[in-house]
């Protein structure tokens, strides 16, 4: 079995330390004999999304998310939004997070146009929220924790979309309704970075999943030894949750 | 002069004295407040030339190495050694190295300056010579900061004599283009050679574009980060001409030589410090003696007397057995020590400490964009230790690398991970590799072991 993960303008979103969702992305195919091949998917690619089983778009700074945003809306928004459609496993972090969605108000008034494929919307806030985040989600009956590092001044807010969790502790999409991220069919977006999938095994084995279901029909996965991505993982509930 | 602030200032000094504090910046803070004139005034009484120097990386080993020439050459220096270099972190050296009325007497003045405070310092520092090591966005900048605060450096810049000398890297592309219409002596230093060593791309490897046109660089030979050698296809802008470049590298575990090729000249240059990113130290640090006069002979003896600071590529015994002791603080730096202990080519014991405190970064996901992997696959090594509030972090890093999780141990605690490392150590050289805050901590550990450099 082989997956193909795309990697959505490595060059230029690359800040963040949210390679090393891809780096997870791949070792836990590995580790399961699953092959996993990385493709690079930037400027000058072309591609319709068909290639490829799980794709990755994370944020940058200003100046790179412009460049992005353009390459994105302009050239990509239609073969993404079908993709998407249908069932394209697909994470997005942040930056990318809000431009799957049907637009950034920005603090002067002006309505920067994402792609609609999530129906959410972001508006320019005044305050960063910088912290730790913990969010309790719910997937495929699956009742779980997720932790992260959330780093964001635009509040998102969801219309006819579910959140991908609960706020146990941070800030979430908003700092308001107390929710964090959304998921749409197998898209998935949020504010988590940290990066989010090598401490949360549970929320990435289900991406895997659904990637092999989509492609192979198989929902199965070997299960792995996680002590230190658990280890991590309550490192960071015992110092912030809340008893 | 205006002497309240110099008085108040050397109490406060003495207060922290007393109180066993570190008083590196709270007098100069304070003086600053009834005085706001003090480093101008102050500064008027060293006799000679100063230097200024400043860039992300390399700014302490570069001025320490600066001021160690100097002083081997028979003179006085007032140089911020202990890296306090914030603008209340220099008014405070200055307060120090005076008597009670400002008078200070030093031939000459070196100075360390973050780059963000070089706007606030420069112009009343006055240097003959200022040197910038290299700029590369840390994960505390993100945001574009780093932009604004190279073009307030180039505003600064601007207002220094004509006759004043900007000695810039010209191997990272944003410190060469500091150098682009400006009115003033600018040279550049760079390495000739090939420094491959087979080192992929950096993941913190940052795409640089032309100031002139915004093509993309393209690279004809990659040091270390987004330094190297690079022209623009487009319009054909390129690397600056070399006024000081450095020719066969040779790196040891003891140290590395090479020479500078300087006019029609070629000097040999010899030093303790490892790792290749060191050339760049050394070697601005030779080109500004160079343009100060200092004769060659003094120049080499200064290189051979510098003693790093506490944590900067300190060697030092943990029970007997020998490590070394290397700050880490963004992803360049932590790829850079990396290389290093590469170099070495030697079994390795790793103690790596993260805390996530806020003068180190709350966030640690930076850890992600330091190139493990290529280091994992290349160096030998037997037992890791991760330590530090986010030493779980650092252990999750390092088996995606490729360590087995069986020879990585979490002990959060420090102290304890020191005293622990040494006693599953037998012929390996312990790398103790600690963030800002966890070096702190080392520190006091070493003190109160009466562990000495
Ligand atoms: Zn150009």
């Amino acid at each position: 079995m082989k997956l193909t993960i795309g990697h959505m303008y490595p060059d230029l979103l690359n800040l963040y330390g949210d390679r090393g969702n891809i780096i997870t992305l791949k070792k836990r195919c590995e580790w399961r004999g699953i092959d996993a091949e990385i493709k690079s998917i930037t400027i000058d690619t072309n591609t319709d999304f068909t290639d490829i089983d799980i794709l990755f778009l994370g944020g940058g700074s200003d100046r790179e998310q412009k460049i992005v945003s353009d390459d994105l809306t302009l050239r990509r928004a239609k073969n993404l939004k079908s993709a998407i459609e249908d069932g394209l496993t697909l994470l997005s972090i942040c930056g990318g997070y809000q431009l799957l969605g049907k637009y950034y108000l920005s603090s002067d008034g002006n309505k920067l146009p994402g792609i609609g494929a999530l129906d959410i919307y972001t508006v320019a806030g005044n305050k960063r929220m910088i912290d730790n985040i913990i969010i309790e989600s719910t997937i495929d009956g699956k009742t779980f924790k997720m932790v992260g590092f959330e780093n964001h001044s635009g509040k998102t807010f969801l219309q006819n979309v579910k959140p991908l969790g609960r706020v146990i502790y941070g800030n979430g999409n908003n700092g308001e309704d107390g929710m964090e991220g959304a998921v749409y069919k197998n898209t998935f977006g949020t504010y988590l970075h940290g990066p989010v999938l090598p401490k949360n095994p549970e929320f990435t084995d289900m991406l895997i999943r659904k990637a092999l279901d989509r492609k192979y029909g198989k929902n199965q996965l070997e299960p792995l030894d996680d002590s230190f991505e658990h280890l991590t993982q309550n490192a960071i509930i015992k110092r912030f949750a809340k008893k | 002069m205006d002497l309240l602030g110099v008085v108040l200032g050397k109490f406060v000094i003495l207060g922290c004295k007393l109180t066993g504090k570190n008083g590196t910046s709270l007098p100069g803070k304070l003086a600053l407040k009834i005085s706001p004139n003090l480093i101008k005034d102050i500064i008027k009484g060293v006799k000679n030339e100063k230097v200024v120097v400043t860039g992300t990386n390399g700014k302490t080993t570069t001025s320490g190495l600066i001021a160690e020439i100097l002083k081997s050459s028979g003179k006085t220096v007032v140089h911020n050694r202990e890296g306090a270099n914030m603008l209340s972190g220099i008014a405070t050296i200055l307060i120090k190295n005076s008597d009670f009325f400002g008078n200070i007497k030093r031939d000459t003045g070196v100075f360390e300056v973050d780059e963000a405070n070089m706007p606030l310092v420069l112009n009343d520092i006055n240097p003959k010579v200022v040197v910038v090591t290299n700029f590369f966005r840390d994960q505390l900048d993100r945001y574009g900061e780093l932009d604004i605060t190279i073009k307030k450096v180039k505003e600064s810049l601007n207002r220094l004599p004509k006759d004043s000398i900007l000695l810039l890297n010209a191997d990272e592309p944003f410190t060469a283009s500091l150098g682009d219409d400006l009115d003033l002596n600018v040279m550049y230093y760079g390495i000739l050679d090939k420094l491959n060593y087979g080192y992929s791309l950096s993941p913190a490897f940052e795409q640089k574009y032309c100031p002139v046109c915004g093509g993309k660089y393209v690279y004809k030979d990659v040091f270390y980060g987004q330094l190297g050698d690079y022209y623009c296809p487009k319009c054909g802008k390129s690397r600056p001409d070399l006024d000081f470049g450095a020719l066969d590298i040779k790196l040891t575990e003891d140290g590395i030589s090479f020479k500078i090729k300087y006019e029609d000249k070629i000097i040999n240059i010899e030093s303790h410090l490892t790792g290749a990113y060191n050339v760049y130290n050394v070697m601005s640090s030779v080109a500004t003696n160079i343009l100060l006069g200092t004769p060659l002979n003094h120049i080499q003896a200064g290189l051979n007397n510098y003693r790093p600071i506490a944590g900067r590529l300190q060697t030092t015994y943990l029970k007997g057995k020998k490590a070394i002791i290397n700050l880490i603080k963004n992803p360049i730096g932590f790829d850079s020590t990396l290389n290093m202990l590469r170099e070495i080519n030697k079994p390795l014991n790793l103690l790596i400490a993260i805390n996530d405190n806020y003068a180190d970064g709350r966030d640690v996901s930076w850890l992600w964009d330091v190139d493990m992997e290529n280091f994992v696959s290349h160096a030998k090594i037997n037992h890791v230790v991760t330590s530090g509030l986010r030493a779980e972090d650092m252990a999750l890093r390092l088996k995606y690398a490729g360590i087995d999780p069986k020879r990585i141990k979490i002990i959060n605690s420090i102290e304890n991970a020191l005293d622990y490392i040494p006693t599953v150590t037998n012929e390996e050289l312990i790398a103790v590799l600690p963030n800002y805050t966890s070096l702190h901590e080392v520190n006091s550990y070493m003190k109160s072991r009466g562990v000495k450099a």
